[in-house]
């Protein structure tokens, strides 16, 4: 098969990150037992949405520069894969959450604020199909993907600090300090957080492709 | 037809999964008639397949979901290739 290597990268450490992720020691500790794992699929399901979100605001800012439809697809591709990635994220983490903490939803900081964050990022969708007018779309559009990414951050990264929450690494303390992740956690956890993201990248690289194909296929025809 | 190959693929990740969990649920029936035909010492017992069976039968999850994941990039893989020829014929 005639694949670009980081396209081999991807295949390579999702691999690695279900079977050694599976089979490595991890650290026992009381209530999360083996459920530690799922650091490897959760965690990474957020971190993939940030850069897969970066990438959407970033090409949003390129379309304001620059006007090209091809900076459009990007930028709503990617935020349709970023939200697939937090929706996938919540879910996990609800799941989780029901056999450690107790309940699905426990109106957890953080679990409130990424809801939050999400409806910010489903009403962009909403706002992209309430235009007719391609350019007006994209350009209305592109401004608030900006205020949307703006506004996920401080929601996702600095409001579930300042009060008491469950999530670790929160309620004062840095997000990952020696107590929460052994050298054993990191091994497999770097790589995993690389691993979905670039699986993520690859489902923008299709669908940009694909939506550009679309729109040159209407030009032609 | 391409197809064919696809689906033969998948196929045999599909026997390669199922195989593994079938022999390890009978498994057990041959290890208890072992232990009440005779009270044969553990290093005299016979010689089995246990890799896929230690450690509570995690292996076998770790076979399933290296299987799903397989076929979810298989068929990403695909796709990638589909658009790629699309592209190319676009271009003549």
């Amino acid at each position: 098969m005639k694949l670009t290597l980081w396209k081999w990268l991807t295949i390579a450490l999702l691999l690695y990150t279900v079977v050694v992720g599976m089979l490595s020691e991890v650290p026992r500790l009381a209530i999360l037992n083996e459920t530690i794992r799922n650091l490897y699929f959760h965690v990474p399901m957020w971190f993939g949405m940030i850069v897969i979100l970066l990438v959407s605001v970033v090409y949003s800012i390129k379309y304001l520069r620059n006007p090209l439809t091809r900076n459009d697809i990007i930028a709503h591709e990617a935020a349709k894969v970023g939200i697939l990635f937090g929706v996938l994220g919540i879910v996990t983490g609800m799941e989780w959450a029901r056999f450690t903490w107790g309940e699905y939803w426990s109106n957890d900081p953080k679990q409130n604020a990424s809801a939050i964050g999400l409806l910010i990022y489903f009403a962009y969708l909403i706002l992209r199909g309430s235009f007719q007018d391609h350019q007006q779309r994209a350009r209305i559009s592109a401004v608030y993907n900006i205020f949307a990414f703006a506004a996920l951050i401080p929601l996702l990264f600095i409001l579930p600090r300042l009060t008491d929450s469950l999530h670790p690494g929160n309620g004062g303390n840095p997000g990952f300090n020696s107590y929460d992740l052994d050298s054993r956690l990191r091994a497999v956890f770097y790589p995993a957080v690389i691993a979905w993201t670039l699986l993520g990248i690859w489902m923008v690289h299709l669908r940009t492709r694909l939506e550009v194909l679309k729109q040159r296929f209407y030009e032609n025809a | 037809m391409k197809m064919h190959k696809w689906l033969l693929m998948l196929l045999l990740t599909w026997a390669a999964a199922f195989s593994t969990p079938a022999a390890a649920q009978s498994a057990p029936e041959q290890m208890s008639t072992v232990e009440f035909s005779s009270q044969a010492p553990a290093a005299s017992q016979p010689e089995m397949a246990d890799v896929m069976r230690q450690d509570g039968k995690i292996y076998i999850v770790v076979v399933v979901l290296v299987s799903v994941l397989l076929g979810v990039l298989f068929y990403l893989i695909n796709l990638d290739k589909k658009i790629g020829r699309l592209e190319r014929e676009l271009r003549q």
